[in-house]
């Protein structure tokens, strides 16, 4: 049964951005006003509508559409999994409420309506990602997500922000180019016709088996090349520098959209098309376990290390991305559950803790850690905000990010076990690494006590003799405001109550195999 | 929720009490309304604990995953840390009514105090391992405040300092706590261990490791070797009340998991004669006998008595880490000793600093023309941590060392009373000479500032004395009647070993 409403709110939003961007009423920049923000924010509630809509619908994983097939197995195709369902619902909730913060942020801004023009369709291309039927699919948005939001990160326009961009483009690109050799290889050893994801896997294991070292590269260099947008060691350099777009742009995008889109397509690589059957247990799985423990040490390290406030938070994203990614390498079902649930609190922790950074630049103008001594008093809801951001990221029980991590470490020692029960798989290294991950992960934690901690600190107790400047600062609008609110509330209350959400990730672990 | 709701009660209150001081604008300006509450909310909490500790029984509280609960229950272990903890706590939060009028932003002080005594006793009455966790986590953060309350730069970073470590040790603990997890379906304290030889059949390796893990991560808030650094910092640049409860009841609180995880979850059967216990040993002796050598060779008394705290405390996890029940006892026993005395200590420095400004020992000459009756106090509390007959001291370290002689741990059953007595002469060392040369300050000694600043005879108001008095007394009656706080000792010792 073909569902074009699988299609809409990929297309709606993107041909609503192009709308805006090409209506010119008249000559010059095209002027901001309230009718305009109530037009944006109109689309994309509405497109979240149609996400919701479509969830409802059922997300059995039977529901598709095929857009066009080129020829043979090079099909594009929408189709709507659970996990697809997880990361679209995700995403449509989260969109609305950082266009809301973005009217306040950009409130000063010139040539607005480009701003949310983009944003708009970098929303289309997201849910694109999430509904992504096939390799092709995801591959085509995975490359659109790119150019639509290159003029969000160079949106600043100057230098530091063009320099930034023009690195975005050419790892992205780069990437783009391993992930493509990856496709290609899924392609031809698929074995089914239209070579759509499939919960376990979808090659044909008797000829992949013929040519499993090539294959096992082939992963290993796919990972790396959907890895740039996830941030892994060493293709994660252009982030930190993308911490100099607007605020809205490095929260929702490269601490939501653009990475976790990475991440994403790093999952449906690892268990709904090599499969784990195939790949547990290789060397490539260890290559690609390692790279991400590399990954969240330096992230947590660069982090305590850097003072611009946005730079560490884009650093700590780099880390946190790469706890995600090593859920994933565990390449048990349990792990892709434990993976998914720190996609979710990582989104909403990050989020928070990029619009704290972003309030305090918008209300003080400052942006190094050095500057904020004294903040915690004038920014009280703000900096509440940050405080339960903080403490989830580090770890703390009754937040959402000991919850994940708790996940994470059961996955990496029940990895440990099997591996350990059944031989160590190549050279014994499975027997320790998934161990050696706990401890990488309990020492990332420790370290991200330090570089959010210090941040805490400087704005509840500031040092007696430093000088707090700027006795105007106070907390912002309800439009930054109930963003920041809905988030917390929503890292306690998976926090307190993971169950629910743990449920829903079990069933999508349950599908991919044993 | 279902089970005991008293329970829940001297968690619960002084929490909201405390957060209720620190948003409510009044108590910034009025004073008289801030020490009326702090006194009112201690005592209600002292009242509380007693009907909790009698009521008994359980609660869960609330269920995080099938897994993870928060339960609290009562037993003998709660009932003696409980105790201590409700005591003391109102006797310090009487002293610092007075002692705090010296220092500023009061309100902030005494609403994180009040918020900490609860969240021990949430500690204290933990029923399973994450419940323990959780609360071990929220006791260093609520604590933090009261280490960096002067906000000075040395305090701030004495504060960083203190939750690093703290978190660093929590860290390393909850290593062990994922591996238990993995193991084992239910996490609830049971004397003597929750595993059967099925669980940890293959893993016995991981088992020690992370055992070793969790001893040495909650041993940092006990400030043992090598997690210790924090302590000697943070002690000290604290207000002296805190630094008080700091020494007195939250280091306590490390040597609580860690009793929790060697004697209700793993079981000293597992780990008699591994690496893990000689390990264990190995370090709680060299932390004893380093904490006595800083101690000696240092000149500001507060942070004399930090490093004094960081030997002392390495004698109840010497006492623990024998595995036997005389060892257990001197430990228990050392715990409500320690801490009466390290308390009297502390607050006796506090009421130096704060009538004469002395910080450093060698200052301190004359001291009994000044203040004979605090003096007096400190020097009885010295001669009961020294372990001189009949203070109590004497009492808990008697049951160390025979504990050490009959524990049958190899060396370190005659090396432990070798470093116990060391320490003992240390100890002497470290705490007399203050006694001595503040009584009998020589003949060269002509007191010109003791004169210029009219200090003679200028013993704190009857609020700080009171609490050091009643301290000090304590620390020598419960060497003369030890009976109730032994037979309890032993009473717990049964059920575990």
């Amino acid at each position: 049964m073909s569902e074009i409403i699988l299609a809409l709110p990929v297309v709606f939003p993107i041909v609503g951005g192009l709308a805006m961007l090409f209506h010119q009423p008249g000559e010059g920049v095209v002027p901001w006003n309230r009718r305009r923000a109530l037009l944006t924010a109109g689309l994309v509630l509405l497109n979240s509508f149609f996400v919701a809509a479509i969830l409802v619908g059922g997300v059995d994983g039977e529901r598709r559409l095929v857009v066009f097939k080129l020829y043979s197995s090079l099909t594009v195709m929408f189709k709507l999994d659970r996990m697809g369902a997880l990361f679209a619902g995700m995403v449509a909730f989260l969109w609305p409420l950082a266009t809301l913060y973005a009217f306040e942020y950009m409130e000063h801004e010139e040539r607005r309506n480009t701003f949310f023009a983009f944003y708009l369709m970098t929303y289309g291309v997201t849910v694109g990602i999430a509904l992504a039927g096939t390799l092709v699919t995801l591959y085509l948005f995975y490359e659109m997500l790119t150019f639509v939001t290159l003029p969000l990160v160079m949106f600043p326009l100057t230098k530091e922000a063009v320099r930034a961009s023009r690195a975005y483009l050419y790892y992205s690109i780069g990437g783009a180019a391993f992930a493509f050799i990856g496709m290609v290889f899924v392609l031809g050893f698929s074995s089914i016709e239209t070579s759509e994801f499939v919960a376990g896997g979808m090659l044909d294991l008797a000829r992949a088996g013929q040519n499993r070292n090539t294959l096992l590269l082939v992963y290993v260099l796919a990972f790396f090349g959907f890895g740039v947008k996830a941030a892994v060691f060493p293709l994660y350099r252009w982030l930190p520098k993308a911490a100099v777009a607007p605020t809205p742009v490095t929260a929702l995008l490269h601490a939501v959209a653009v990475v976790k889109s990475g991440a994403f397509a790093i999952l449906r690589l690892t268990y709904f098309s090599f499969g784990i059957g195939f790949l547990r247990g290789s060397w490539a799985q260890w290559v690609v376990m390692c790279a991400t423990l590399v990954t969240i040490l330096f992230g947590s390290t660069m982090a305590v290390k850097e003072v611009h406030w946005k730079r560490r938070l884009a650093y700590s994203t780099v880390s946190n991305l790469s706890y995600i990614l090593f859920g994933a390498t565990l390449m048990t079902p349990f792990g892709l559950a434990a993976g998914l649930s720190h996609m979710v609190a990582h989104a909403f922790m990050k989020i928070s803790a990029f619009f704290c950074a972003g309030a305090v630049m918008h209300k003080s103008g400052k942006t190094y850690i050095y500057q904020l001594d004294g903040m915690g008093k004038k920014m009280p809801i703000t900096f509440g905000c940050l405080t339960a951001a903080s403490l989830s990221l580090m770890g703390i029980p009754l937040f959402a990010g000991f919850i994940s991590k708790w996940n994470l470490a059961q996955a990496a020692f029940e990895c440990g076990g099997l591996m350990g029960g059944a031989g160590g798989g190549d050279g014994g290294v499975g027997r320790w690494l998934p161990y050696a991950g706990v401890a990488v992960i309990l020492l990332s934690a420790l370290l991200t006590g330090i570089y959010m901690m210090t941040v805490l600190v400087r704005a509840y107790f500031p040092k007696i003799g430093e000088t707090v400047a700027d006795d105007k600062v106070t907390d912002p609008t309800w439009k930054m405001l109930v963003p920041l609110i809905v988030f917390t509330v929503v890292i306690l209350v998976i926090g307190v109550n993971p169950a629910p959400l743990m449920e829903c990730l079990m069933k999508i672990g349950g599908e991919v195999g044993v | 929720m279902e089970g005991n709701v008293i329970l829940l009660l001297p968690v619960v209150c002084p929490i909201l009490a405390g957060v209720l001081v620190l948003a409510g604008k009044v108590f910034r300006k009025d004073r008289k309304s801030l020490m009326a509450v702090l006194l009112a909310v201690l005592l209600l909490e002292a009242g509380l604990t007693a009907w909790a500790l009698t009521s008994g029984g359980s609660i869960q509280v609330w269920r995080l995953t099938s897994q993870m609960n928060i339960s609290f229950h009562v037993d003998e272990i709660s009932r003696l840390f409980g105790a201590l903890t409700a005591a003391v706590w109102l006797l310090v939060g009487i002293y610092s009514v007075a002692y705090m009028s010296h220092e500023e932003e009061e309100h902030r002080f005494f609403g994180y105090y009040l918020i900490v005594v609860g969240v021990l006793m949430g500690l204290n009455f933990s029923a399973n391992l994450i419940t323990m966790y959780v609360f071990f986590e929220m006791m260093t953060l609520t604590s933090l405040p009261l280490v960096l309350h002067e906000r000075s730069r040395a305090a701030v970073m004495a504060g960083l300092k203190y939750l690093f470590y703290s978190v660093a040790g929590a860290f390393l603990a909850l290593f062990g706590i994922f591996f238990l997890a993995g193991v084992a379906e239910d996490l609830t304290f049971a004397a003597g261990g929750i595993l059967n030889d099925n669980m940890v059949a293959g893993k016995e390796g991981l088992l020690l490791a992370s055992t070793f893990c969790m001893i040495v991560g909650f041993g940092a808030k006990a400030g043992m070797f090598p997690l210790h650094g924090w302590l000697p910092t943070a002690h000290p640049v604290a207000p002296a009340c805190a630094s008080a409860v700091l020494s007195g009841l939250i280091t306590k609180a490390g040597v609580l998991a860690v009793i929790r995880v060697v004697y209700f979850i793993v079981g000293p059967d597992r780990l008699w004669g591994t690496w893990v216990q000689n390990g264990w040993i190995l370090l709680a002796l060299m932390t004893v006998f380093m904490g006595s050598m800083l101690a000696y060779k240092e000149p500001v008394l507060k942070k004399r008595l930090a490093y004094s705290t960081v030997s002392q405390v390495s004698y109840v996890m010497f006492g623990l880490s024998l595995l036997t029940p005389l060892g257990f006892v001197g430990a228990l026993s050392h715990v409500v000793f320690h801490s009466v005395i390290k308390h009297t200590l502390f607050l006796a420095a506090g009421v130096i600093i704060v009538t004469t400004g002395w910080t450093r020992v060698e200052q301190m000459r004359g001291l009994g023309r000044v203040m004979p009756l605090t003096l007096g106090c400190y020097t009885i509390a010295s001669l009961a941590l020294i372990g001189i007959p009949p203070a109590s001291g004497f009492v808990s370290k008697w049951y160390l060392a025979s504990g050490a002689l009959s524990s049958g741990t190899g060396i370190w059953s005659w090396v432990g009373p070798v470093v116990l007595l060391v320490s003992a002469l240390l100890t002497a060392g470290y705490l007399l000479p203050l006694t001595i040369q503040g009584y009998f300050p020589g003949h060269d000694f002509k007191g010109e500032e003791i004169e210029k600043r009219k200090l003679a005879g200028k013993e704190p108001s009857l609020w700080m004395l009171g609490p050091v008095g009643i301290l000090a007394a304590a620390a020598l009656l419960f060497g003369c009647f030890p009976d109730s706080i032994v037979a309890m000792a032993q009473s717990i010792a049964a059920m575990v070993l």
